[in-house]
């Protein structure tokens, strides 16, 4: 019986496996795509996992119905994939893979692999004593998304209660990724223990540690990769949000996921309509794990447009899209059956009519309230982690070549709309301003923090020569 | 640590017969607003699916007076003790009219 449940509960990622791994299909892979490969089909697995485990609450099946219906729609995802790997004609070789693994290890770079160890360890002795010390994590955690997973798990029937207008207090309009898997964990596990919701928690943190490091390993070089997670673990925020279990780590993941899959695309590594396929289920996923995620599907669609402009070559984007929403649409579609047929309309939504909203944009003061909150959160962010940051882009240098312009329009356009989107949801916000702005504008960087530091580490000089790590890097064009 | 102790405490309650759908919710901290809806949200993780609701508008209502000196903090004529647990918990009936 155990046997089974184990199978039944891994079905989503077996699936996840298949997909990535088709996405990533080419004759020479190497270690640092495998890496990724593996984080983001462990992600995407938890993600449609979520999904399926909603899927089946909203239809009030027993658990056995759960296990053997994961087993079955899951099998089918994998053997569709698997035939699709197969078949010939799709493979293309790509184009621009790394050259042959030859590091030389010098002494600078092993000093550097040595500080990423020495911060790794000081961030898991963290991460482990926070979340020891709150193993229910903190209050937007008991009060949103684990009291959303208990619902789900114990309700039975009644699991819809916590979307009653007498708990408005907890949210209930919040996707479901996080709640719900937690839940088809406890529902498996048959035990509501706290070591799901912090494990999970722990999976997103060092999961986006990983991504920086195996993509910015194999696009750049693996020192970049080092020295991004290095700043990515040195920010205590975001230590601290992903031990105490919020959802804004996770979305995190899948916004840096996304950009990443974009970026191998945009170099032309890989089979590219297979990546835009992936890159429109970890959009989905994003918005499938908070409300932000719906902004960020609209900075995607903005960035991705301006890249295309700016490349005269807009028809590509329309066969990009068609592309992106054969990954897209099962999971967004998921989100919108949660949204029309259970979710009470969100609260910032709610307020906003004309005669509420303009009288807001037009007030100077709260442009200048809510500038001086984002000036001074980029600032004073994990204990001044930015400046140092900002000292070293300005040392190290820009380096850009032919291959990087794309993902810095890219990602570049993306994050200024993700920003400028949070400000302008600041601006007409119908709640006392300065609470909003202190309660939640440090989390809105950190989803953006992983991505910010993939494209920065993406496109400065690197720290050494070139010549101390050939193996990790693409051969010049 | 606060959380898993009243978590562990508030617990109990969960499953009791009568208790289902909407009850009302006591705390001590009636005169600090953030302090009983810090309460309430940690009743309302321990027990859902129940749905807490500040206040005795129900027929049932659920005292969380642990930190009271008597472990009294409900005080209601229309309303009898219906069980008590350790820890100043109670849970109250309303009476029949």
């Amino acid at each position: 019986m155990i046997i089974f449940d184990a199978i039944c509960v891994s079905m989503p990622y077996v699936a996840a496996f298949a997909i990535a791994y088709w996405a990533f299909q080419s004759p020479k892979r190497g270690v640092y795509l495998d890496s990724l490969l593996v984080v983001l089909g462990l992600g995407i697995g938890t993600g449609m996992g979520s999904c399926s485990f909603f899927l089946w609450r909203s239809l009030h099946y027993p658990t056995e119905g759960l296990k053997l219906g994961e087993v079955l729609f899951f099998f089918l995802c994998t053997a569709v994939f698997v035939v699709l790997m197969r078949h010939k004609l799709s493979q293309r070789i790509p184009n621009g893979l790394p050259a042959q693994d030859g590091t030389i290890v010098r002494p600078a770079s092993a000093l550097l692999c040595l500080g990423f160890l020495v911060v790794l360890i000081s961030a898991l002795v963290g991460f482990v004593l926070l979340s020891y010390n709150r193993p229910h994590g903190s209050s937007d955690a008991y009060v949103i998304w684990n009291l959303h997973a208990r619902f789900l798990s114990r309700g039975g029937a009644d699991w819809k209660n916590y979307l009653s207008p007498l708990l408005l207090w907890t949210h209930p309009d919040y996707p479901l990724l996080v709640p719900a898997t937690i839940a088809r964990f406890w529902t498996y596990l048959g035990t509501e223990t706290v070591l799901v919701p912090g494990l999970l928690g722990g999976f997103f943190t060092f999961a986006t540690v990983a991504l920086l490091i195996f993509s910015l390993s194999f696009l750049q070089l693996r020192n970049q990769g080092f020295l991004a997670a290095i700043f990515l673990l040195a920010s205590s925020p975001f230590i601290n949000l992903g031990a105490y279990q919020m959802a804004d780590v996770p979305i995190g993941f899948f916004i840096l996921s996304t950009t990443i899959i974009l970026t191998l695309k945009d170099y032309g590594a890989l089979q590219n309509n297979r990546l835009t396929v992936l890159a429109g289920i970890t959009c989905a996923l994003a918005a499938w794990t908070k409300n932000e995620g719906l902004l960020f599907v609209l900075a995607v669609v903005i960035s991705r447009i301006t890249l295309y402009l700016t490349k005269r070559d807009i028809r590509h984007y329309f066969r990009e899209t068609l592309f992106f929403s054969f990954g897209f649409i099962p999971i967004i579609a998921v989100l919108l059956f949660f949204k029309i047929k259970y979710s009470p309309p969100n609260d910032l939504m709610t307020a906003q009519t004309l005669s509420f909203a303009v009288p807001k944009l037009l007030d100077i003061s709260r442009y200048v309230l809510v500038g001086r909150w984002f000036l001074r959160e980029i600032t004073h962010f994990g204990n001044g982690v930015t400046v140092v940051f900002f000292v070293y882009l300005v040392l190290a240098g820009v380096e850009l070549d032919e291959r990087k312009i794309q993902p810095l329009i890219s990602t570049g356009v993306l994050l200024v709309t993700m920003l400028c989107g949070h400000f302008f949801i600041y601006i007409v916000s119908p709640f006392d301003l300065n609470w909003h702005l202190s309660s939640s504008s440090q989390r809105l960087l950190i989803q953006l923090w992983p991505t910010l530091l993939f494209l920065a580490f993406l496109i400065t000089r690197p720290l050494f020569d070139r010549e101390s790590e050939r193996g990790a890097r693409f051969l010049s064009t | 640590m606060q959380e898993e102790t009243k978590d562990q405490s508030l617990g109990k309650l969960r499953g009791l017969a009568p208790l289902n759908g909407v009850v009302g919710y006591v705390s001590e901290q009636q005169s600090d607003m953030v302090q009983e809806n810090y309460d309430l949200f940690l009743a309302e993780y321990a027990l859902c699916p129940l749905i807490l609701v500040k206040g005795a508008k129900r027929p049932f209502v659920i005292a969380d007076c642990g930190r009271s000196a008597d472990g009294i903090c409900f005080f209601d004529t229309d309303y009898a003790v219906f069980k008590s647990f350790d820890h100043g918990l109670r849970i109250y009936r309303q009476k029949q009219k």
